[in-house]
C-alpha cells in the first residue's frame, strides 16, 4: 500500500511492532520516543500508538508507530492490526529461543497477509544479555535475509541500536516510496550519500489524554 | 446479545481477573461515564473521538490511582495489551446496549481520512477490545471469582433458575438490586435464603435491564440461544449487529 502524503507534505507511514509479550516491544518503542521527551511528558504517554516525525534529505516522514498486542489471547487479533501498514518490526528476545520462532510466524503472517509490500526489520531485543543468548546472530541474519528483512540487535535497557534501526527502516521507506511514486526519476542511491545525510527530528506528537473536545486531535503530524 | 454478554461478563472481568498489574485495578468511573455518553453523538465521526478521549481517560485514570495510592514515581505507560484488557473491562461495566451497532455504524460511515493515524488506532483498539469481549472464555476468568467471592455456589445450571425464579423472588426484589437488603426482609425463610444465595448471578445478569421486558424465560433462552452462537461461531471479525428489539 502506498503511504499517503498528509499535511505539511510529510508522509504518513504506519509501523507497526509484533512479537511475542515480554521481548520488549514497548520499551522499545518508549526508549525511541522518550529521549526526546522529558520526564513530565512520558507520563501522559500511552504506549500503544505514537507518532514521531522525521526530516531525512529534506524529506519528511512521520511514523505511526502502533504497538501490537502480544499475548497469546490476542494472537487472532493480528491481522487487524498490521492491516495497510507499510512495515513491520518483528521483535524476538534473544535470549527465549521460543520467541525466535513466533518471530518467524508473525513473519509468515505477514507475508501472507501484505506480500512483499512491507518493509520488514527482524529485531533480536535484550543484546545486553548477551551471556545468556540462545538465538546465534548467524541464524538470526540468515533468517532475515530469507525473508527480505534487516536484522538489528537492539537494547531498551541500554539504549543501543535503537535509533539506528528505525533509521534504517525510514530510509528505506523513502526509498521505497520514492521508487513507487517516480521511479524513473529517484535515485535509491541519493539518501545513502555518505556524509551527506540529514537526520532531524521535528516535533513529536502524542495525543495528549487531557484534550479536550471533539474536534480539536486526530489531525495528522506536521 | 451483546448487552446479556456484557452482563455476564461484568462481574467475572475485572483487571484482576486479567492478570492485571494492581496500578490498573482502579474504578473508572470518569472513563465510563465518557464511555457512557457515546450514544449522544451523532455522527461517526463525533462517536470516535469520544471513544479516543476513553482511551485517553483510562490513562488519566491510572495515573490518579497511581498517585492516590501514595507511591513514588510514575505508573508505566500503558501497553496493547492492557490497554484492549482494560478497555474490555470498562465496555462491559458501561452498560452499552448498542455498542456493537455503533462501532459498525463508525467503522462504515465515517470518512476514511485517518487511515495510519490516531483514529484509526482508536477504532482498532475498540474492535480489538469486542472481540475480546465475544471470545473472552468466562469459565477461564472463573477460579480469581471464587476464590473473590467464596460464597458464590459454582456456576447456577438453567434448570435451577428456571424452575426456581419466578414464584420465589418477586420481580421488585431483583429489581432492588441490593441483595444484602433483600434478604434483611426476608429473614425467616431459610429456604428462601438459600435461593436466593443461588440467585446472585440471575440476579446480576437481569436486575438492570433498563427496557424491563426480560423475564425469567426469554432470558434464558436468550443466554442459551447466545453461548450457541458463541461455541458454534469460529468467526472473530465479523461485528455483531443486535437488533433493538433483542437488547
Amino acid at each position: 500500500m502506498a503511504a499517503r502524503t498528509g499535511g505539511g507534505g510529510s508522509l504518513q507511514v504506519k509501523v507497526v511492532l509484533l512479537g511475542e509479550g515480554c521481548v520488549g516491544k514497548t520499551s522499545i518503542v518508549l526508549r525511541y520516543v522518550q529521549n526526546q521527551f522529558n520526564d513530565k511528558h512520558i507520563q501522559t504517554l500511552q504506549a500503544s500508538f505514537l507518532q514521531k516525525n522525521l526530516t531525512i534529505n529534506r524529506r519528511r516522514l512521520c511514523l505511526n508507530i502502533w504497538d501490537t498486542a502480544g499475548q497469546e489471547r490476542y494472537h487472532a487479533l493480528g491481522p487487524i492490526y498490521y492491516r495497510d501498514s507499510h512495515a513491520a518490526i518483528v521483535v524476538y528476545d534473544i535470549t527465549d529461543e521460543d520467541s525466535f520462532t513466533k518471530a518467524k510466524n508473525w513473519v509468515r503472517e505477514l507475508r501472507k497477509m501484505l506480500g512483499d509490500s512491507c518493509v520488514l526489520v527482524i529485531v533480536g531485543n535484550k543484546s545486553d544479555l548477551e551471556k545468556n543468548k540462545v538465538i546465534q546472530e548467524k541464524d538470526a541474519q540468515e533468517y532475515a535475509a530469507s525473508v527480505g528483512a534487516k536484522h538489528f540487535y537492539t537494547s531498551a535497557k541500554q539504549n543501543k541500536g535503537i535509533e539506528e534501526m528505525f533509521l534504517d527502516l525510514s530510509k528505506r521507506l523513502l526509498e521505497k516510496e520514492g521508487n513507487n511514486s517516480n521511479p524513473s526519476s529517484t535515485n535509491p542511491s541519493s539518501t545513502r550519500r555518505p556524509g551527506g545525510i540529514t537526520v532531524t527530528d521535528d516535533s513529536i506528537r502524542t495525543d495528549r489524554p487531557s484534550g479536550g473536545g471533539g474536534g480539536g486531535g486526530g489531525g495528522c503530524c506536521g | 446479545m451483546f448487552y446479556e454478554r456484557c452482563k455476564e461478563l461484568s462481574s467475572t472481568l475485572t483487571p484482576a481477573a486479567l492478570g492485571l498489574p494492581v496500578d490498573y485495578s482502579c474504578p473508572y468511573k470518569e472513563t465510563i461515564e465518557k464511555l457512557n455518553t457515546m450514544s449522544q453523538q451523532n455522527t461517526p465521526i463525533g462517536k470516535l473521538y469520544c471513544l479516543q478521549e476513553t482511551i485517553d481517560n483510562i490513562q488519566i485514570d491510572v495515573k490518579n490511582h497511581f498517585k492516590s495510592s501514595l507511591r513514588i514515581g510514575e505508573p508505566v505507560p500503558l501497553p496493547s495489551d492492557d490497554l484492549i484488557s482494560l478497555l474490555a473491562t470498562i465496555i462491559v461495566q458501561a452498560n452499552l446496549n448498542f455498542f456493537p451497532s455503533d462501532v459498525y455504524y463508525i467503522e462504515n460511515f465515517h470518512w476514511p481520512f485517518s487511515e495510519g493515524e490516531k483514529l484509526s488506532f482508536v477504532l482498532v483498539t475498540v474492535r480489538a477490545a469486542l472481540e475480546f469481549i465475544k471470545s473472552a472464555d468466562v469459565d477461564k476468568y472463573l477460579p480469581t471469582k471464587q476464590k473473590k467471592k467464596t460464597s458464590l455456589p459454582s456456576r447456577v445450571t438453567p434448570p435451577i433458575h428456571s424452575s426456581l425464579a419466578p414464584p420465589t423472588v418477586p420481580p421488585s426484589l431483583l429489581k432492588l438490586h441490593d441483595e444484602e437488603e433483600g434478604k434483611k426482609e426476608v429473614p425467616p425463610l431459610n429456604e428462601t435464603l438459600e435461593k436466593l444465595k443461588r440467585l446472585r448471578m440471575i440476579d446480576d445478569n437481569i436486575v438492570t435491564d433498563r427496557n424491563n421486558m426480560s423475564t425469567k424465560p426469554e432470558k434464558q433462552e436468550g443466554r442459551s440461544f447466545f453461548e450457541r452462537l458463541m461455541y458454534d461461531d469460529g468467526v472473530m471479525s465479523s461485528v455483531d449487529f443486535p437488533s433493538p428489539s433483542k437488547s
